[in-house]
């Protein structure tokens, strides 16, 4: 196995084949995964940071992940389905996020709901609490990988938050007013994430979309959908088979394959 | 436009001394091109059938997505792939998305026409949802033509890329 260097720690979940990568700091958990997997790194192997320098969204946006506060961290999958299907697990992602967070709010009864965001942003409220990022590539021996980069908001006050974000962003601590420990939610979600994900793949991510569907934001709402080079408004039908957007638009149904979803409020995408 | 239309639509481009048309009516686009750069001396053919309306078809149609709207059905004058010279590969989209031809927006594109490149080479990304998919080159070779403009829709199997093999 090709051993990363660096790392601070490392260690294994029991009965699974999910191996932990402890940095203190690194640029990007998702570049040092895909670094990994490209000289063949095996599935469920994790790149887990304290700290990202340079922590990326979509189109290299700034991902802010400061020392100790959250869970920054990228797994390498090796799906068996085929490519044109990958998307779907950005859709299981989020939903296995939500469900974790879910438990917690349960546990401490606030009463609040997580909800999830297409295609897979984690939402509690109208604040996002994760962030996910799905990257695909080809190793050096030819087999096709997938990273999947995992944000999650833990421990930040809004004092954490830089100005703009502190009404759109949230975390585990604002929620519940309790400081979470990092090492036993790290595991819970990997450990769900696994489990789940084999109950999935057995039946091809068939039952997924009506999963996500129900704990989706927006449905039947109006919305804004940020497009590369345009926005359009709509009503958000439903999801298809392979997990896309249907957009309902005065121009007629519309199949979303990317882009930011926003309410159709002054706030905006 | 139906089916039909557009199948007697190719025909007459392909009877035709013309080399590429392109309509568009009411949120709905459709190009032919007989792409004859690479056909080779056999006869004539359509080579590419491209639709890239973004917007459904009136409400009374079925309710299936505008992208989706050009099926393989509507290839059948198609028989065979196009023929194209000996040593030019298609690179095509292994999946339905968003073509991106750099990481981000103010990044230089992956590559450009007249680039050489090298198998497992990155020649593009792209984007179903948050999934960013790298496409890479199966060959060594030179880009010959890029035939989907960044930032547009395409289809599985749609051609992206063809490269002359070195």
């Amino acid at each position: 196995m090709h051993l990363p260097g660096n790392y601070t720690t490392f260690f294994t979940i029991p009965e699974t084949p999910l191996r932990i990568y402890h940095y203190q700091r690194v640029d990007s958990t998702n570049i040092r995964a895909e670094a990994l997997a490209r000289v063949g790194e095996p599935a469920w192997t994790v790149v887990w940071s304290d700290e990202q320098t340079a922590g990326r969204g979509r189109f290299q946006r700034e991902w802010i992940s400061p020392a100790g506060l959250g869970l920054w961290f990228s797994l390498i999958l090796r799906p068996h389905l085929p490519l044109g299907k990958w998307n779907l697990i950005n859709l299981f992602s989020a939903l296995t996020v939500a469900e974790v967070l879910d438990e917690k709010f349960r546990l401490v009864g606030s009463g609040k709901t997580v909800r999830v965001k297409w295609p897979n942003d984690v939402y509690v409220g109208e604040r996002k609490i994760c962030g996910i990022l799905l990257q695909s590539g080809r190793d050096a021996g030819g087999e096709n990988f997938l990273i999947v980069g995992i944000g999650i908001n833990v421990n930040q006050g809004q004092e954490h938050f830089p100005g703009e974000l502190q009404d759109r962003a949230t975390s585990l601590f604002r929620e519940t007013g309790m400081y979470w420990e990092l090492i036993p939610l790290l595991k819970e979600i990997l450990e769900q994430f696994y489990r789940e994900y084999g109950l999935e793949e057995e039946r091809q991510f068939a039952n997924l979309v009506a999963r996500f569907e129900q704990k989706m934001v927006f449905r039947g709402e109006e919305v804004k959908i940020k497009l590369p080079d345009k926005v359009i408004e709509g009503k958000i039908v439903k999801l298809t088979e392979d997990g896309f957007l249907i957009l309902q638009t005065d121009r007629g149904e519309q199949l979303i394959t990317a882009g930011d979803v926003g309410i159709l409020k002054e706030k905006g995408v | 436009m139906n089916l039909q239309e557009i199948k007697q639509l190719i025909k007459v481009v392909e009877k035709s001394d013309i080399g590429e048309i392109e309509i568009e009516e009411e949120g709905f686009k459709i190009r032919i091109s007989k792409n004859s750069k690479f056909v080779a001396a056999a006869p004539p053919a359509p080579a590419v059938v491209q639709e890239t309306a973004p917007v459904a078809e009136p409400p009374a149609a079925p309710a299936t997505p505008a992208t989706t709207a050009a099926p393989p059905a509507e290839k059948p004058e198609v028989k065979e792939e196009p023929v194209l010279g000996d040593n030019i590969v298609e690179v095509r989209s292994p999946m339905v998305g968003t073509f991106y031809r750099a990481p981000a927006p103010d990044a230089d594109p992956y590559v450009e026409v007249g680039d050489t490149v090298t198998v497992g080479q990155t020649l593009c990304i792209i984007e179903a949802m948050k999934l960013m998919n790298e496409i890479q080159s199966e060959v060594n070779g030179k880009i010959v033509k890029i035939l989907v403009e960044n930032a547009q829709p395409v289809e599985f199997d749609q051609v992206l890329f063809l490269i002359e093999k070195q």
